[in-house]
């Protein structure tokens, strides 16, 4: 167990608590500007990573009126539906489980950015000696930065929310909306009845909630990371698969809030949800069946 | 959307969360060391869980007493600091720091009983080392920045102070010859005058500076997280010319001086014999007390003098006699229970040592010279603790 812990510091926490360290230091102590160039290097080396599991979204979006459609046709023969959609997925050359192997392979690297920022902020007595045993030895210059200057605008970015009370508590929103956002970007919209959707519509609310709730406990440089790592998701999101998702305010109800799309999807331009429902495709850029079913109800209008 | 497929979302949704809190456990843990101070036949430790003063018998570790700052009540946290506890004056000095808590100060309280005789607010933050006493006054740092001089007969703020730095004060300051040597976060050493706080001179070192500097003939060793040791003249505040010495990590202890040596410990785990006079190292030092157990150790506690050894404790648990830069003895001989941060203190014929966990032991220190480190526990945490 100990050497698992020795490989994960030597391998993830002591090149980004360095790397973190090296930027604060470049960039005249400034450790809220160290943690936003840092997230965007971050962000931009896992671009990689993270394209196939946004495109995979785009292209389940896509599908979702013919998994839809299928689900009409056989959503009593659970066998028979799970045939077809495998079948769908083949033709359409989606791995409906494209989107988790980049995001398991990123998890660490998250937790490893969210241990440096933590280490990084330390202020108290057993957090700089543990930060001392991290910091490499040819970077001598970093030493004397320690302790680092935490304060943003008179923040302690190392005190939680909690801690600091006043205007702070806005952060932990921004994170959960900006998080949410980015999540209702990403998640295949149209609901449709496949454990996929489940999933994706539980992620719309829950991981919102649950970063929300990190970044009211946790310190305030972490929410840094959060907001400034959700923003540059939902532009790189934003140019994959079209800005709908950020005109969030169209059509916005509670309900919406789980089933993103299915009803009144941002973008869908005034649809009602009786509409949506017989259209969930309302939103689906790209998805020529939706266009054609729409034309049809405007015409028998 | 299916019963099924929510449940699944969700289960994923928990399986994420768990991941993240159990490897993000490292969440920020407030907790200075443990203190522990010996005066004439009694022992201070903060100890116990959460933590308090425990009022010890120095022979049979028997309690004494317990000091804990009246009107808590059970509004205790795990988050706070105790600094050591100073006796001085018939009185016991201790600083307590409890997150958002309205206890928060410095505490003068019976040194037999335990009970509170007053408490001075002070700015509300942290003292996190031990209040030096002199003259009648009572001289800490917070880690607000600042440094306050409390007059003992008054139990008042003197007037003057408190001296306000750039940054926490970790250190104790050094009280000698009217003046107050205040070592502090901020890189700078400040010497203020003792009676009126006012500042004499200050002198940038190259990093920050969280223990107390040694003042031996007019010459301040302080030790600095840039990994040296930076002599300066007591009286004018130069930087001693030609004293270079650089250690291979963060210096966070007060050297110390024996038979015209300097000894200093560093997180790099070595013991170090420097000339006072340039900083040379002298062999066949340094010790390195990761030679024990393997891999690398920390020091971060100072070193102590026990007859002809140095005695150095260190973060894997182990406390090591050192002589002529060879190990004589090491205590425990199998593998420690729990780091040791803090520094030993020799009292008579004994050791003490506290480990992080809040164990008491005594070790004979007239045995080191046979090659003999055991221990005795003098006070161990009731079984729950």
């Amino acid at each position: 167990m100990g050497s698992i812990t020795d490989i994960w510091t030597v391998a993830i926490l002591q090149p980004m608590l360095n790397a973190l360290l090296w930027l604060y230091n470049t960039l005249g102590d400034q450790f809220w500007l160290a943690i936003i160039i840092f997230t965007v290097v971050i962000r931009g080396l896992m671009t990689p990573l993270m394209l196939p599991q946004q495109r995979s979204a785009k292209k389940m979006q896509e599908l979702q009126p013919k998994l839809k459609e299928l689900q009409k046709k056989y959503g009593k023969d659970r066998e028979r539906m799970s045939q077809e959609q495998m079948k769908l997925y083949r033709e359409a050359g989606v791995n409906p489980m494209g989107g988790c192997l980049p995001m398991l392979v990123q998890f660490p690297i998250w937790i490893g950015l969210y241990q440096s920022i933590i280490q990084a902020l330390g202020y108290q007595p057993l957090q700089l000696l543990n930060l001392s045993q991290n910091i490499y030895p040819f970077m001598q210059s970093v030493w004397a930065a320690v302790p680092l200057n935490r304060f943003f605008l008179g923040m302690d970015l190392a005190l939680t929310p909690q801690q600091l009370g006043g205007l702070t508590f806005a952060l932990p929103v921004l994170v959960a909306f900006t998080s949410w956002l980015q999540t209702k970007m990403t998640t295949p919209a149209g609901g449709g009845d496949g454990q996929a959707a489940g999933m994706g519509q539980s992620m719309t609310l829950m991981m919102p909630l649950m970063f929300g709730f990190f970044s009211l406990n946790f310190s305030t440089g972490l929410s840094f990371y959060f907001i400034v790592s959700n923003i540059i998701g939902i532009v790189t999101q934003g140019f994959i698969s079209g800005w709908e998702g950020l005109l969030f305010w169209k059509g916005f109800s509670l309900s919406n809030l789980l089933t993103p799309g299915s009803k009144a999807q941002p973008g869908s331009k005034g649809t009602t949800s009786q509409q949506t429902e017989s259209t969930p495709s309302g939103s689906q850029k790209g998805s020529q069946s939706g266009k054609k079913k729409r034309k049809k109800r405007r015409r028998k209008r | 959307m299916t019963k099924r497929s929510r449940m699944m979302g969700a289960g994923l949704i928990l399986l994420l969360l768990g991941l993240v809190l159990s490897a993000c456990g490292a969440a920020p843990v407030a907790q200075n060391w443990p203190g522990l101070t010996v005066d004439g036949d009694t022992v201070y430790a903060i100890t116990g869980a959460p933590q308090e003063v425990y009022i010890l018998d120095a022979e049979t570790g028997a309690v004494k007493g317990n000091f804990l700052p009246t009107g808590l009540g059970d509004s205790r946290s795990a988050v706070n600091y105790w600094s050591p506890v100073t006796v001085g004056g018939n009185l016991a000095f201790v600083g307590f720091f409890q997150d958002r808590s309205e206890a928060n100060g410095l505490y003068a309280f019976d040194p037999e009983t335990g009970q509170q005789q007053w408490r001075v607010a002070a700015d509300g933050t942290g003292i996190l080392s031990a209040p030096a006493y002199a003259d009648g006054a009572v001289y800490f740092g917070t880690t607000g920045s600042k440094v306050y001089a409390v007059d003992v007969e008054s139990n008042s703020v003197k007037p003057g102070w408190p001296f306000e730095a750039e940054s926490a004060v970790w250190a104790s300051p050094v009280v000698a010859d009217g003046r107050a040597y205040v070592a502090s976060m901020d890189h700078y050493l400040y010497c203020l005058d003792a009676e009126t706080g006012e500042e004499i001179w200050k002198v940038e070192l190259g990093g920050a500076l969280a223990e107390q500097p040694l003042l031996v003939d007019g010459i301040l060793y302080a030790g600095a997280f840039d990994g040296r040791v930076h002599a300066v003249k007591a009286d004018s505040g130069e930087l001693v010319e030609g004293f270079n010495f650089q250690a291979g990590n963060w210096i966070w202890s007060t050297p110390l001086m024996v038979d015209g040596q300097l000894f200093v410990t560093a997180l790099d785990g070595s013991l170090y014999a420097l000339d006072p006079g340039t900083g040379n190292v002298l062999a066949p030092y340094p010790y390195n007390s990761g030679e024990i157990g393997g891999g690398k150790d920390v020091i971060n506690a100072n070193p102590v003098q026990a007859g002809d050894n140095i005695v150095i404790a260190t973060e894997k648990g182990y406390v090591i006699a050192v002589k002529d830069g060879q190990r004589g003895c090491s205590w425990p001989s199998g593998t420690p229970q729990s780091p040791i941060y803090t520094t030993p203190v020799v009292s008579g014929d004994k050791i003490y040592v506290i480990q992080m966990s809040g164990e008491v032991y005594t070790l004979d220190a007239t045995a080191l010279e046979t090659g003999v480190c055991a221990a005795n526990v003098l006070y161990s945490l009731p079984e729950g603790d």
